[in-house]
């Protein structure tokens, strides 16, 4: 009696498993490399900023469209930051664009800015940031409670005293150990200024950027381009591109601005991996 | 996701109340001579340290053991994401497992655990980056175990099958017996995914301390 309920048991455990077996219906929880990038151009000419992701406090004051700027440009976007513009977990009024950093890409960003003559020096801004994702595939999302992750951008482009840096950062743990990449670019304001950055996206050291100012590369020489490599995703989520004016936890004492146009973001081609 | 949720319910259910009914009718059978005896056991456990990083999860779980002599067990386990409170709007996993020791006969303290279950992956958060999808896939496990008086030595050995590819998973635990009811552990899980029509694949580590509970 025994042995003959076991055999029936046996009999049935392998055959729900043959039956759960043909019952797959998700996908692997995994990013897939050198997915497509969209090309994207914007001269702010129409005047409207409904192609972007806005994380400002109110577009109607954070944002506004001069058409007489100096060295004839006809049309910028005006980026303010006032003191009060304190917006999930920073003072910030910055634009974004979703899906343009992702894992195993090279893509190309440009854009012009200026500082404006009457910006008020005082402490970090970033410019512009690659913000890292959740992996969501993986479980993750932005709210994780206890709120444990705080990171700094695993690249950004800070200005501070009249000066340009690119800063990076490798740990996703932390928001004090980024380190600058090359030197520092004199900025003087009221000048117009063409930011363009070539980057392959990796969570490896075959990750690369190469940045320049008004032609000039930031990015050091290493002996044969200007590529700097290192990685640049936390995870293989990819990451996000920001522009606009971010200073952190730390109040803006004064109103500051910051005028952008031509904002570019150019798919180049899907990454080969080196043979 | 709705639609995901409830047939990933309704196949735990039906899984654990079929495998129970079978297995009950089989202690039934061998009573007569073992006297079987029930064993429950709830487990939690706190991590993660994913690949890189530090991302707070929990995990909350059952196990039963059908019929003690014969080592069936079944087991159910509810991980969150996000959070160390164990309720979240992001992601949930859910999985259950039925398991069958082929030693049971030659060792107490050896034993190597056959396994077949679900599990299913609930993902909540609304986000135009996300590509996060909900799904439920089957599971095979060989689990060689030792244990004492004093410790518990496991190395888990999963596999998932996806519509598109397969994840294989090696989930080191060690555990420390306080006393007879509660058990101190440590999990180390490492997940290999691949796809396979484009081979892309990725390793994703993840690490939990938890405590046992036997009654």
């Amino acid at each position: 009696m025994l042995k003959k309920g076991n055999t029936k048991i046996k009999t049935l455990f392998y055959s729900i498993g043959l039956l759960l077996l043909c019952m797959s219906c998700g996908e692997v929880p995994i990013i897939e490399p050198a997915q497509e990038v969209e090309s994207f151009y914007e001269n702010f000419e129409g005047k409207n900023t409904s192609q972007f992701h806005l994380l400002v406090n109110d577009s109607l004051k954070n944002l506004s469209y001069p058409s007489f700027l100096p060295n004839n440009i006809n049309t910028a976007l005006k980026n303010t930051l006032n003191p009060d513009d304190f917006l999930n977990n920073g003072y910030r009024t910055e634009l974004a664009m979703y899906n343009c950093a992702k894992y195993k890409t090279v893509v190309a960003y440009s854009f012009s800015f200026m500082i404006d003559s009457n910006y008020a020096d005082y402490d970090f801004n970033l410019i512009c940031q690659w913000q890292d994702l959740p992996y969501y595939n993986q479980g993750e999302a932005w709210e994780p409670y206890p709120p444990l992750r705080t990171a700094s951008p695993p690249l950004a482009l800070v200005y501070a005293d009249s000066v340009l840096d690119i800063k990076m950062n490798n740990d996703p743990n932390s928001n004090k150990k980024t380190f600058k990449v090359g030197d520092s670019y004199k900025v003087i304001k009221g000048v117009w200024y063409e930011f363009s950055a070539h980057v392959y996206w990796d969570d490896t050291d075959e990750a690369y950027i190469e940045i320049k100012i008004n032609g000039n590369y930031m990015t050091p020489f290493n002996g044969t381009d200007y590529k700097f490599y290192n990685k640049n995703l936390y995870n293989r989520a990819g990451n996000y591109f920001k522009f606009g004016q971010y200073r952190g936890k730390n109040k803006p004492e004064v109103a500051t601005v910051v005028y952008f146009d031509n904002i570019s973001i150019q798919s180049i081609y899907p990454y080969v991996s080196k043979p | 996701m709705s639609k995901t949720f409830y047939f990933t319910i309704w196949l735990i259910i039906a899984n654990i109340l079929f495998i129970n009914q079978i297995f009950a009718n089989a202690d039934y059978k061998i009573s007569n001579k073992t006297s079987a005896t029930k064993n429950h056991t709830i487990q939690i456990s706190f991590g993660s340290f994913r690949n890189s990083y530090f991302y707070p999860m929990t995990n909350l779980g059952y196990q039963y053991e059908i019929i003690n002599k014969h080592r069936f067990r079944t087991s159910a386990n509810l991980r969150s994401y996000g959070t160390l409170f164990f309720f979240t709007k992001s992601a949930y996993d859910i999985s259950q497992l039925t398991e069958l020791n082929i030693l049971h006969k030659k060792s107490n303290s050896l034993g190597l655990f056959l396994g077949l279950g679900i599990d299913c992956r609930l993902r909540l958060v609304k986000d135009e980056r996300s590509t996060a999808r909900s799904g439920v896939e089957p599971i095979i496990s060989i689990v060689p175990e030792f244990q004492n008086e004093h410790i518990l030595f496991r190395i888990p050995f999963q596999t998932a099958f996806y519509s598109n590819g397969l994840a294989l998973r090696i989930i080191p635990e060690f555990g420390y017996n306080i006393n007879k009811v509660w058990q101190l552990y440590i999990s180390y899980g490492m997940s290999y995914y691949t796809i396979y029509q484009t081979k892309a694949n990725e390793w994703r580590r993840d690490s939990f301390l938890g405590v046992r509970m036997r009654f």
